[in-house]
């Protein structure tokens, strides 16, 4: 291999530090990435990939972007799930000594991202750390845009199986070798610990045992690595994972809590819920749903509180309206600590803080003192609203940050950079007067500064102190003493200017530093508030009632809704009740047709059972709601055949894990069990799951079973706590209605023929099935019997039908020779069938 | 030309046309229709270019199969059942009309379901079978294809948005006067109007028209034998230049009702500036039989056995909300009001030393008083500290700075004053000198035609060939009369008309003499006159504005001062 040059001896030493990072190596005005990396970067940035000493046969690919599209590419790359570490000229090029020193100076991970444009506004960024120790899951997690930083600890892989999938990290930190099964994060496995330095982070009632606190450790170091400051981290909370209702993997994917099926964002719950309108308030609505409580008061002080909004229509809106004018506190308190917050975002703080009295007051009689926690933070404020400038640019260096009256010093030399314009023009007109060169100029440019610019006809007139600097097509331009002191004069009142303007502007910075406490507690505040409004408006536009939760063990609902479906559903929705407790109704089997909305009904229940839990009013007339514990769910057919599993052997693992974490406190949907094997395997597989969770006290669990076996509604005779519900359905003269209505009693019929034509099946095959079914005995025939089969039988017989039906009476001659001719013609089609047959 | 007898679809379209004449007549017979099926939550929804397909769907009690197929019939309802039902009508329907005229010009579709059927129905027309349906409790109506088979009525509709905002003002006045009903009216899946539905008035009125206009609303409740008038009006510092938001609905029917709106606007009088219309929310529930609904097609028009006690009756509705409401704040553009000073935190405006400067002077902060020590507080406490213009005071209030205009305040001052006196019936004052004035005909007439009242007026007169002789005139006119004040004061008293009341003219009549009689603007006033003037003010009933509408007083408060001069 040849020798490589010293310039990339020292790229491959920074490359070897950061492996697992793209890396962006700053030549003059490019960044560049080579070997790999280039490859890499010009397949997902669609840039030209070249080779450097490209004449030679061994070129180093190469593959650059310019120094000042940086952020762009970047946030491609990020998004894309790159890690991308930069290394800078630390050194000015014109003065190094051979080679230019370069250093990292940043580390881009797609959790650790700080900067507005990589960011999505209203979801949290985390960053998450996973440690296994003693038998115990440590899980830590943070979002440095935001501050947030939180741990707990579970028991079991499917515990943090699940509470993983709720929380969608950017990127999870794991210790060398160990996978946790999901695909979709990116997996960042960390090299080393310092376990003395974490206990500076840990709260001094840390609960967490050994992988708790192992998960922390990887978290901080991993930041360090990173380059980003733990330090700027919101105080670590500790979250006891088990008050909140465990939502089982399959439910939050079932139940469409936060994305539809296919990951979009509608319809789902959240789109329905979320009409925040903070980023905040977002990202904590996000939250709320995949975090419902399981206490009875608190969950009562929420509801009191979207109540209150509920019933004063006007204090309502007020809130709404004030509430538009919130910038991202949590995310501009972030910028202020990395010194990287611009004059917008300090006008953006100030104009946010400034609204927080009038917000205080509006909601001042809100139910337990919501919004008494509201700082104003007044003296910041008002040092803001005098300081910053109202129109600040988005650089830092570009002047404009500091209002003028603020700093008499800043006042000063503006007044000379820009007083030295207006000398500029009268001296431009003295020199005119003085030589009566009317067509005199003066100019700038970033080569020679100020100059004097004279055309070609009038250079007899040009006296001889000016000095000729450059000479062009049609004129020539001079300089003087006096432009050119003048122009020091103004280029550096212009320099210091804006250095002092960054240092004023850069204390007020400091200065906002140290509030960021209470202006984080601020950001909750609000983002709970904005959650509140949004549960509030939802239930006033859907006519939700407030439910009723207590400890009785009951759900009780009347004229329920499914949430989403009521909204982005094309028909009318029917409501249907439920009611399931714990001394006879504890089991509900569901039969009737599909199609006829068995999977809607539960999925409804389920939902008005979780929305009760979040703290939000629920869709229906009136609603009792029995505190659980967890909900689960095993609905729909989830091929793994990638896995390596067929859909059966899916289907009876996860009800394994039902059967093995439900209580008598939990909610078990199950849909179709046993649908996956053979009728007579799946029909006991079903009998006895419902045995099983009927007769075992551990597990007496509320449970909705959905099956097409109706040989299972015998069960409710034998077993005490077993009901049967069907889905209604109207039969009128060959015509089938579904009512989606749910009655008592069992349906043994599945209509699932009916469901073949509405699906476009051809009428004979459909007719043909419907002779099957009604024939007794519905044996298949033998081979040498099939072609005996009587299809002209029945058209035949659809013929002789719509001849009985024609009305005679009434009509013209005419008309009835019409009929005529028409049967005539239909008669000759069945002839032509028949004959073919034979 | 020959006369023959009708085909049957073209008797339906003519009786169609009178109810179904726009889109907004549809929306509004579907609605009644809603309300009087008892819904407590009714959406209208809007879909489609040209003309839209129209869609309301109610909660309310719906209807069985057979009595699906029997709505879309003529002649058909379930609100009345004999001709006695119809002198007091209680519900919003009555004729039996709507859907069959609305059936006669559109393609329908009508899907409905009681409480205690399992199934639906749904009837669609053309066609007119009933088949069985999924549906919630309630009914849900879709138009489509209106006036497709009338090409002329199609014809004269208007633009697509004027025909929304038609829609839009039909369903802002239902929803008004029903406040106990959710109603969402929507364009395209655009939300254009949603109003809460808790059964408070002021929720539906800030859902409509903001809630700054919300805050700014007086309740109204006045009742007289059972008749009752309900609902909010604006406070006086809120006004609009045009009557458009002004609902009235008679037992919960909106209805066009100028009597009404004439009464509450009176009530204002002088409260409100000229050409400028308070806004009213009002519902008046009255014994059916004494309201004749069935006068206008679209039964947006109603007689009363008695109109002019309904006038009475919103009159002094009006007047007795406005009366107490002791908050009368200065109009608009005062806003909040901070915190108040110290007292001793005073600042003057102007040294208190200078020359009396001469009449006629436009220059400004010209000083008048010479001593500074008098400056004695009024009653409320203010401090007068300064002239302006020879028309302003200017007043340190404690908390802030008041600018009186002396000419109106004295205007009102006096205005009160006469109108106490007159109301006390003050006795006639006799010229020494009779006064002549020549009259123009039609004075003349009026004169003698109406001398007794005039002479309870306190002015006296007998008749000569050209006019009168004056001889009594009421005490208050004091000064000397001129013939010019004679015919104005004559004019004004004949303007309002020949059934108005004469004393509601006379307060025109007086407002003009206080104006004439009162300072005239640009007039120097000792420290004492002014102080006199103010505590005058304060002891009015309505200090704020002058007899015409025009403010009195300006305050400005210490912050907006502060806000002026950039402290904040």
């Amino acid at each position: 291999m040849a020798k490589l040059t010293p310039m990339m001896e020292q790229y491959q030493q920074t490359k070897n530090r950061y492996p697992d990072c793209l890396l962006l190596f700053r030549v003059g005005d490019f960044y560049e990435l080579f070997f790999e990396d280039a490859q890499v970067a010009a397949r997902e940035l669609s840039i030209t990939l070249t080779s450097r000493d490209g004449n030679k046969e061994e070129g180093i690919p190469m593959a650059g972007v310019p120094h000042h599209a940086l952020d762009t590419y970047l946030a491609r790359l990020v998004r894309k799930g790159f890690k991308v570490a930069i290394c800078d000229q630390v050194e000015d090029p014109r003065l190094a000594k051979g080679l230019v020193k370069r250093e990292i100076t940043r580390i881009v991970t797609p959790g650790t991202i700080i900067e507005d444009n990589l960011l999505e506004a209203a979801a949290n960024n985390w960053l998450a750390a996973v440690a296994n120790r003693e038998g115990q899951w440590g899980l830590a997690y943070c979002d440095i845009s935001t501050g947030q930083f939180h741990c707990s600890q579970l028991s079991s892989a499917e515990r943090l199986e699940a509470t993983l999938l709720a929380l969608n990290p950017g990127e999870i930190v794991v210790e060398k070798g160990v996978s946790i099964g999901r695909d979709t994060a990116i997996l960042s496995p960390v090299t080393s610990t310092n376990m003395s330095e974490v206990d500076q982070f840990l709260p001094e009632d840390f609960p967490g045992h050994a992988a708790a606190r192992q998960a922390v450790a990887m978290l901080v170091a991993y930041l360090q690595e990173k380059q980003q400051h733990p330090r700027q981290l919101s105080p670590l909370e500790w979250q006891n994972l088990d008050t909140f209702l465990y939502l089982d993997t399959v439910t939050q994917r079932n139940l469409e809590l936060l994305s539809a099926l296919d990951g979009s964002r509608s319809p789902s719950l959240l789109a329905v819920l979320d009409s925040t309108r903070t980023a905040m308030g977002g990202r904590r609505m996000k939250n709320l749903i995949v975090t419902p409580l399981t206490d009875i008061s608190a969950i009562n002080r929420r509801l009191d509180a979207v109540e209150y909004l509920l019933d004063n229509y006007i204090t309502r809106k007020q809130a709404e309206e004030l509430l538009k004018g919130f910038y991202d506190l949590e995310r501009i308190v972030t910028r202020i600590g990395y010194q990287t917050a611009n004059g917008r975002d300090m006008l953006a703080l100030g104009a946010s803080l400034g609204r927080i009295p009038q917000l205080k007051e509006v909601l001042a009689d809100m139910p337990n003192h919501v919004a008494e926690g509201l700082d104003g933070c007044e003296e910041l404020c008002s040092t803001i609203q005098q300081a910053i400038h109202p129109n600040p640019p988005v650089g830092l260096r570009e002047g404009n940050l500091i209002r003028p009256g603020w700093s008499g010093q800043l006042d000063e030399l503006r007044d000379l950079a820009s007083g030295g314009s207006a000398w500029i023009r009268s001296y431009e007109e003295d020199l005119r007067k003085k030589h009566g060169i009317k067509s005199l100029k003066v100019g700038f440019n970033k080569v020679f500064g100020y100059y004097i610019e004279v055309t070609k006809s009038n250079l007899d007139l040009v006296p001889d102190y000016f000095v000729r600097k450059q000479t062009l097509v049609n004129c020539e331009r001079f300089i003087t003493p006096e432009l050119k002191e003048w122009e020091d004069k103004i280029l550096s009142a212009n320099e210091r200017m804006l250095a002092l303007e960054y240092q004023l502007f850069s204390d007020i910075r400091e200065q906002a530093a140290g509030w960021s406490r209470a202006i984080q507690a601020n950001a909750r505040i609000i983002a709970m508030l904005d959650c509140f409004l949004a549960l509030a408006q939802v239930a006033e536009e859907h006519n939700y009632c407030r439910p009723v939760v207590t400890e009785s063990g009951k759900l009780d609902i009347k004229n329920g809704r499914h949430p989403v479906v009521e909204v982005y559903g094309q028909d009318e929705f029917v409501p249907n009740d439920c009611l399931l407790d714990r001394e006879n109704r504890q089991i509900l089997i569901i039969t009737g047709p599909n199609m006829a909305g068995k999977s809607t009904y539960m999925r409804q229940v389920a939902l008005i059972a979780l929305m009760a839990h979040i703290g939000s009013f629920v869709p229906a007339d009136s609603a009792a709601v029995g505190v659980l514990d967890g909900i689960y769910t095993r609905i729909g057919a989830s091929d793994e055949l990638a896995a390596g599993r067929s859909t059966f052997m899916v289907e009876m693992s996860e009800l394994a894990g039902i059967l093995a974490n439900a209580t008598r406190n939990s909610l078990i949907l199950l849909d179709e069990i046993g649908r996956g094997t053979g009728t007579d395997d799946g029909i006991s597989i079903a009998r006895a799951t419902i045995e099983y969770i009927h007769s075992h006290k551990d597990l007496a669990a509320k449970t909705l079973f959905a099956t097409h076996y109706h040989q299972l509604i015998g069960l409710a005779e034998t077993l005490e706590r077993v009901a049967n519900v069907s889905v209604l359905v109207s039969e009128r003269g060959g015509e089938v209605t579904f009512l989606h209505k749910i009655a008592q009693g069992g349906s043994d019929r599945s209509y699932g023929i009916h469901v073949a034509r509405l699906a476009g099946l051809p009428d004979l095959l459909v007719k043909e099935a419907q002779r099957y079914l009604e024939e007794e005995n519905n044996t298949l025939p033998a081979a040498s019997q099939v072609r005996d089969s009587q299809p002209r039988y029945s058209e035949l017989k659809d013929l002789l039908e719509e001849l009985a039906r024609q009305d005679i009476d009434g009509i013209s001659p005419r008309q009835a020779w019409q009929v005529l001719a028409r049967f005539q013609a239909r008669a000759e089609q069945v002839r032509e069938v028949l004959d073919h047959e034979d | 030309m020959r006369i023959n007898v009708l085909a049957p679809e073209t008797i339906e379209k003519i009786a169609a046309g009178e109810v179904v004449q726009r889109p907004g007549s549809v929306i509004k017979e579907l609605i009644d229709n809603a309300i009087d099926a008892g819904a407590s939550a009714i959406t209208v929804e809007l879909k489609g270019d040209d003309i839209p397909q129209l869609t309301v769907r109610d909660n309310g009690g719906g209807m069985s199969a057979d009595e699906l197929l029997l709505s879309v019939q003529r002649h058909t309802t379930s609100k009345i059942h004999t001709d006695e039902d119809l002198n007091a009508i209680a519900t919003l329907g009555f004729r039996g009309e709507a859907l069959a005229s609305i059936a006669a010009v559109s393609k329908l579709s009508i899907a409905t379901r009681r409480e205690q059927d399992s199934q639906g129905s749904l009837l669609e027309m053309p066609g007119g079978h009933v088949t069985t349906t999924a549906a919630p409790v309630g009914t849900k109506v879709t138009v489509s294809d209106l006036f497709y088979n009338t090409p002329a009525r199609r014809k004269f509709l208007r633009a697509r948005s004027t025909e929304i905002a038609a829609i839009t003002e039909t369903v802002q006045h239902l929803a008004l006067a029903w406040p106990g009903i959710r109603f969402r009216l929507s364009n395209n899946n655009r939300t254009v109007l949603a109003t809460p539905g808790n059964g408070r008035l002021i929720d539906a009125i800030a859902a409509i028209a903001g809630t700054d206009s919300a805050r700014d609303m007086l309740e109204i409740h006045w009742s007289q034998g059972n008749a009752v008038v309900s609902g909010c009006i604006s406070h006086p510092r809120l006004h609009r230049s045009n009557r458009s938001w002004q609902y009235i609905s008679v037992n919960r029917r909106p209805v066009q009702l100028r009597l009404a709106a004439a009464a509450v606007e009176k009530a204002y009088h002088t409260l409100l500036p000229r050409d400028r219309h308070p806004l009213m929310f009002l519902n008046l529930d009255i014994d059916p039989e004494l309201v004749d609904v069935n006068v206008h097609p679209a039964k947006t028009e109603v007689k009363f056995s008695d109109s002019n006690a309904i006038y009475r009756l919103f009159l002094q509705a009006a007047q007795q909300a406005l009366a107490s409401d002791s908050s009368h704040q200065p109009p608009d553009w005062v806003e909040e009001e901070g915190e108040p000073l110290e007292a001793d935190e005073t600042i003057p405006f102007f040294p208190p030393l200078g020359p009396r400067s001469p009449q006629g002077g436009m220059r400004p902060s010209q000083i008048s008083f010479t001593d500074a020590r008098e400056q004695d507080t009024t009653s409320q406490g203010w401090k007068v500290v300064g002239q302006v213009l020879s028309t302003y005071l200017v007043v340190d209030s404690g908390d802030g700075m008041v600018l009186v205009d002396q000419h109106a305040a004295q205007e009102r001052v006096m205005y009160e004053k006469y109108t106490d006196m007159l109301e006390q019936g003050q006795r006639p004052s006799q010229l020494v000198l009779p006064l002549e004035v020549e009259l123009p005909a039609h004075l003349l007439q009026f004169a003698r035609g109406q001398q007794a009242q005039l002479s309870q007026l306190g002015f006296g007169f007998n008749i000569s060939d050209s006019g009168i002789v004056l001889n009594e005139v009421p005490l208050v006119f004091r000064k000397a009369l001129t013939t010019e004040d004679v015919v104005d004061i004559l004019e004004h008293l004949m303007d309002g008309g020949a059934q108005v009341n004469l004393s509601d003219r006379s307060q025109a009549a007086l407002m003009m003499m206080a104006c004439k009689t009162a300072l005239k603007a640009r007039q120097q006033l000792s420290p004492t006159e002014a102080r006199q003037l103010l505590d005058e003010l304060n002891r009015c009933r309505n200090s704020t504005t002058c007899p015409h509408g025009r403010p009195t007083t300006v305050h400005i408060s210490r912050q907006q001062l502060e806000k002026m001069f950039a402290r904040r």
